[in-house]
């Protein structure tokens, strides 16, 4: 047995009754047992502030955390190790980089592109930025028959007023894997530079910064199996060494006078005031569990071939499991999937809508059988316009899901649709109108 | 709480009442909830304090939908001070089941529009 109930503690759960099949990932994974002691253990052994004291514990408590710092280098691939910054969330690392970087090199008449398919945070920081400056904003569109981004239209698109192109690098919503390292090609060529948003790619593809040559990197803790609080920003260090601060305060500083101050060095400039240390050091431990995950979850991909290759084994499961996913959603009749049916670059993000059973009533009665999936227009708003629709369900899945998962969820899925289709049409005559006391309902029903 | 569905609801929803424009409302208004998308826009005819018309473009979910539904055939010809008294409960009484929390805002988006708009 896996004994993945082990490894994550939550799986132990029940919900209304059924065995938890969390398959809302990409909202916020969940956490190994691992990365819920490093921080229990943090708080009862180790507990101090960090980079201030000459004392055991901070001393222990520093070394903890920049220990993570040298993890989430090597985890990218960063060259140097002040270039990766702490930040609470991957939302706050793209606004550090848009109040910073972008405040000082964007000037009007400017453009910035972007992509139809961003998740809000990588889009309204980027809205109130070009407002401000009077910059443009222009977007790379993505086609609506393979769901891939049109990168014919790159020529037109990037130009020599190109500043900054902001990109994901794996959809939240598509689940598509973004064809980055073009697109930052051709924005070098013109000088712009480039972020990526890499949310939802933290574990679960593969990241080098300096193969990618991005300029800047972000990654969010609490979709990667670490906790809530955390995120990273990853910027080559030429910029970020020439970057204002963000955030000023406490820790950031290397003198202060009354009326003036400079800054402290890299990566400590960018990270003023007390951080989320725990939540940082619990990050170590899930960055240490995507590197050599529990002999438990070894199991289940072949155990040779995991100590041989170790993360990508269990990338290679999760595709594995995306492909079952797919092939037995695509046999539910009126089911329709956002995104490319094959798991051709493309990761378990799968979005997808019900005929007749809306999104939210679908996720209620899964809910009702312990499967908990996400609905609504998933913070891409922009998206789901050009799909010509409200909002969509969508499953992501991660390395603790299993075959019996899928299966749990494709049977609510026709019990849904039992449950939720139409019924015969009604008795009553005229479909658009209906008085009072004809529809069959109203007996019994008294408000006061 | 997990949110149960009647066949009132799934009836409500799949067979619409009330459901469009009036020509001639004495009041209009619109509510949207950016959490799933539902949105909906009532129209009043009111004369004296009474609803003597009513009708409404709702889409959205389940609940929403079949809530716009339900209220809008309870109100015509009640006071408008008596509909704008209505909460959860009452919702839940003339669906039939009860609102689990999570479902709240898509239960009450239809009373928002009625408040909004009178
Ligand atoms: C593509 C993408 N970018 C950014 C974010 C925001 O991440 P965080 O919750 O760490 O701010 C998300 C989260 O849903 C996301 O999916």
């Amino acid at each position: 047995m896996f004994m993945l109930e082990k490894d994550f503690p939550i799986l132990n759960r029940k919900i209304n009754g059924h065995r938890l099949v969390y398959l809302d990932n990409a909202s916020t994974a969940q956490k190994p047992e691992s990365v819920i002691k490093a921080m229990d253990s943090f708080y009862r052994q180790h507990n101090a502030n960090i980079h201030r004291g000459i004392h055991t514990l901070s001393q222990e408590a520093t070394k903890l955390y920049e220990d993570t710092r040298d993890k989430v280098q090597k985890f990218i691939g960063a060259k140097h190790r002040e270039e990766i910054i702490f930040t609470s969330s991957a939302t706050e690392a793209i606004n550090l980089v848009v109040w910073t970087w972008g405040h000082d090199h964007v000037k009007r008449g400017d453009e910035i592109l972007l992509t139809e398919v961003e998740h809000h945070s990588n889009l309204v920081p980027w809205q109130i930025l070009a407002k401000k400056k009077n910059a443009k904003l222009k977007f790379i569109p993505v086609s609506l028959t393979t769901y891939n981004l049109q990168l014919t239209a790159l020529r037109q698109l990037i130009t020599k007023k190109t500043k900054l192109v902001a990109v994901n690098h794996v959809s939240n919503v598509l689940g598509t894997i973004n064809p980055v390292e073009k697109i930052i090609r051709a924005a070098h060529r013109v000088g712009a530079k480039v972020l990526i948003d890499g949310a939802q790619a933290g574990g679960h593809v593969p990241v080098n910064v300096q193969k990618l040559d991005c300029d800047f990197y972000v990654l969010s803790g609490h979709k990667m199996y670490g906790p809530t609080g955390v995120g990273v920003l990853y910027g080559k260090k030429e910029l970020l060494n020439e970057m204002p601060p963000y955030r000023s305060g406490g820790h950031m500083i290397k003198k202060v006078n009354l009326n003036s101050a400079t800054w402290a060095e890299l990566p400590h400039k960018f990270e003023a005031g007390t951080g989320n240390i725990s939540g940082v050091i619990g990050l170590e431990a899930a960055v240490d569990f995507l590197n050599s995950p529990n002999p438990s979850l070894a199991k289940r991909g072949t155990p040779s071939l995991l100590q041989r290759e170790g993360r990508g084994e269990l990338l290679k499961y999760e595709s594995n499991l995306t492909a079952y996913a797919l092939k037995q959603m695509l046999k539910i009749s009126g089911l329709k999937i956002y995104g490319p049916q094959n798991t051709k670059d493309r990761i378990g993000v799968i979005s997808f809508n019900l005929k007749n059973v809306p999104p939210h009533d679908l996720a209620s009665i899964l809910d009702s059988r312990g499967v908990a999936i996400r609905t609504g227009h998933h913070c891409a708003m922009p998206l789901h316009q050009k799909l010509g629709i409200e909002s969509t369900a969508r499953i992501s899945l991660a390395i603790y899901n299993t075959k019996e998962d899928i299966d749990a969820f494709i049977a609510g899925l026709k019990y849904a649709q039992r449950l939720l289709s139409p019924p015969r049409p009604p008795a009553w005559t005229s479909p658009k109108r209906s008085r009072a006391g004809e529809g069959e309902m109203k007996e019994g029903v008294n408000l006061p | 709480m997990t949110q149960s569905y009647s066949s009132i609801i799934k009836n409500h929803y799949h067979h619409p009442r009330d459901s469009g424009k009036l020509s001639d409302y004495t009041h209009t208004a619109e509510a949207l909830n950016p959490l799933c998308g539902d949105e909906t826009k009532v129209y009043l005819k009111i004369r004296k304090g009474l609803i003597e018309e009513i009708a409404h473009e709702t889409r959205g979910c389940m609940i929403c939908v079949a809530s716009a539904s339900v209220v809008s055939e309870y109100a015509r010809g009640k006071a408008l001070a008596a509909i704008k008294k209505l909460g959860l409960q009452d919702i839940a009484k003339l669906l039939g089941v009860s609102i689990s929390s999570a479902r709240t805002s898509c239960a009450t988006l239809f009373l928002e529009a009625i408040w909004k708009a009178s």
